[in-house]
């Protein structure tokens, strides 16, 4: 690794670090002063971190079997994203720990749970909840894993087989990240508000996990772009590649919010539309619209341009901006189960991004610091072809 | 300027190459020498050949756009019309004008919109259906879809000059620099 990159990469590690100390400094003190905020907001800000991770995952397996010039610089991303699972584990445990107070279905002081949930208990019921979360994380730090360390070892002996096994694992590897996913966005986030559900809920979180981590891509790649040896490959065409799929799956989030949106306001079913009810009282329809305009109509509006995404400041901001409203998103997705019908905003929500990030960031840039920022020897990127 | 031989119009100079890296370094060199009037034909896209031809940009992105918008618009109109003006009819209760229900066939509208203006458009831009094209008399041509590049400067290139110009097709390392003529006088 060249020293300018690995420059690069520590100078951000100590912003991070910062925002990781004084961050989780600030969440224990909301912790004892708010409570209740703080387990909203942690959530909203584990899942967010934690989407970038499974998204990587997701990303690099779609890069193994679609292949494309597009995955070349984004590999080393994704993967030392993908590295910072067992970090996810430990943050996931203060949901873990903290479960009887943030699933209303675990606790026993809800006083009318509708027969509803108690049809639900095989699948909600606190032994099944452990074992599947225990499940997910085995899976991806399985599937992580050897994604990671089959392409490391081609760094090293350059065998052009490992494409191959790297492309058979990642074909059902997709099949299972989208189930697991799913089922995890069920348990940690659907399962808050146990009497609704939605065969939708799940495809919202694999769009709005891509998209965060195209965004989080382009950001660190826009950064990057002057440094050897990626200043060689980052051209305009190779962003309007990368804009080109953050285009895409704003589109594809899009879809997909507004097909559950339009199911449910369609079916007009009592069993469904409290999710919307809760969410659309006072301020929150204002979060709706915003997220109409700012989440779709406008990005979609500006990355339909092709100048747009070949330009590295101009997509640099739309990835800036793609990714700040992606909390927005789960904000509104989250905050209302704990807050029904009303904007509830706390300091929390400003600070606990930062210090989950933060904690994240500095993981994430260590491991990347660590190895080459472009794949050594893969054979469907010849060295040569960086220079053109 | 032009030439008449044969009593048939000269359509331009072509030059013909064996492999794309060939084709984009001549279409560079005659590029630079300030040929605006030129067209290459190749058995397959080859990345980058457009910039090096320095060929504008097409507006056929602008005609898209167009076609998209005016479906999306139409296919609101025809709802609005249809739901709230010509007949109305209370379906659960809910408004006549009742957006939701319309979004998926604006969505359709816009992208059937867009798709004919792009498909017709680029035909419209490109002058086809067109039956013939002088470029096909040119010798061997036909391996310009098998494994032959081709590039054309037409004579009427403001720059065009058949000497000259031929002279300079000559000195781009072709494997052979050809007339072609056009038929139709």
């Amino acid at each position: 690794m060249s020293a300018g990159i690995q420059n690069a990469i520590y100078r951000i590690r100590k912003i991070a670090l910062a925002a990781a100390v004084l961050g989780t400094a600030a969440a224990l003190v909301g912790f004892f002063s708010a409570r209740e905020d703080f387990y909203r907001t942690y959530l909203i800000s584990f899942l967010f971190w934690w989407g970038i991770s499974l998204g990587s995952l997701a990303l690099i397996m779609i890069h193994h079997v679609a292949a494309g010039r597009w995955g070349f610089a984004v590999r080393r991303i994704c993967e030392a994203a993908i590295r910072t699972l067992p970090v996810m584990i430990v943050l996931f445990l203060p949901i873990y720990l903290s479960r009887y107070n943030i699933y209303g279905w675990l606790g026993h002081s809800e006083g009318p749970h509708h027969e509803v949930v108690d049809a639900k208990r095989l699948y909600l019921n606190d032994g099944f909840f452990t074992v599947r979360a225990i499940g997910y994380f085995v899976i991806w730090l399985l599937m992580g894993r050897f994604l990671v360390g089959r392409s490391y070892r081609q760094d090293e002996n350059g065998d052009p087989s490992i494409n191959r096994g790297l492309a058979r694992l990642s074909a059902p590897g997709l099949i299972v990240y989208m189930l697991t996913v799913t089922f995890a966005s069920v348990d940690w986030a659907m399962s808050l508000e146990p009497e609704w559900f939605s065969s939708m809920y799940g495809i919202l979180f694999v769009a709005g996990q891509a998209l965060s981590v195209l965004a989080f891509s382009i950001i660190l790649l826009t950064r990057l772009r002057r440094e050897e040896p990626l200043a060689g490959i980052l051209k305009p065409v190779y962003f309007h590649d990368l804009g080109n799929l953050m285009f895409a799956f704003t589109v594809f989030w899009a879809y997909i919010t507004f097909s559950q949106y339009i199911i449910i306001w369609a079916g007009n079913l009592p069993e469904e539309i409290p999710w919307f009810m809760n969410r659309s009282g006072r301020g929150l329809v204002g979060v709706a619209v915003f997220l109409t305009v700012f989440h779709f109509a406008v990005p979609f509006l500006i990355m339909l341009s092709r100048l747009s995404k070949q330009r590295a400041h101009i997509i640099r901001v739309m990835a800036i901006w793609m990714f700040a409203v992606r909390f927005v998103d789960l904000y509104w997705i989250i905050s209302p189960a704990f807050n029904p019908k009303s904007l509830h905003l706390h300091w929390l929500d400003f600070v606990m991004p930062f210090a989950v990030g933060g904690i994240w960031m500095t993981v994430f840039c260590t491991l990347l610091a660590k190895r080459p920022i472009l794949p050594q020897h893969d054979p469907r990127f010849p060295l040569r072809q960086q220079e053109k | 300027m032009s030439e008449t031989v044969r009593e048939k119009k000269l359509y331009g100079l072509t030059a013909e190459f064996d492999s794309p890296e060939a084709l984009i370094v001549a279409a560079e060199k005659i590029r630079d020498a300030g040929y605006r009037d030129i067209d290459a034909f190749t058995p397959f896209p080859v990345h980058g050949l457009t910039e090096a031809m320095g060929v504008k940009r097409s507006w056929l992105g602008w005609l898209v756009l167009l076609g998209g918008v005016l479906g999306g618009s139409g296919g609101l109109y025809l709802q609005y019309w249809i739901n709230v003006i010509e007949f109305p009819v209370n379906i659960g209760g809910r408004p006549f004008f009742s957006w939701p229900a319309f979004v998926p066939v604006i969505f359709e509208c816009t992208v059937l919109g867009a798709a004919l203006f792009a498909v017709f458009g680029m035909f419209g831009l490109n002058g086809l259906p067109r039956p013939h094209h002088p470029i096909f008399d040119a010798e061997g041509f036909e391996r310009a879809s098998d494994d032959r590049f081709f590039i054309a400067i037409e004579a009427g290139d403001p720059c065009f000059d058949f000497e000259e110009t031929r002279r300079f097709m000559n000195g781009l390392q072709a494997m052979a620099v050809t007339e072609v003529y056009s038929d139709d006088v």
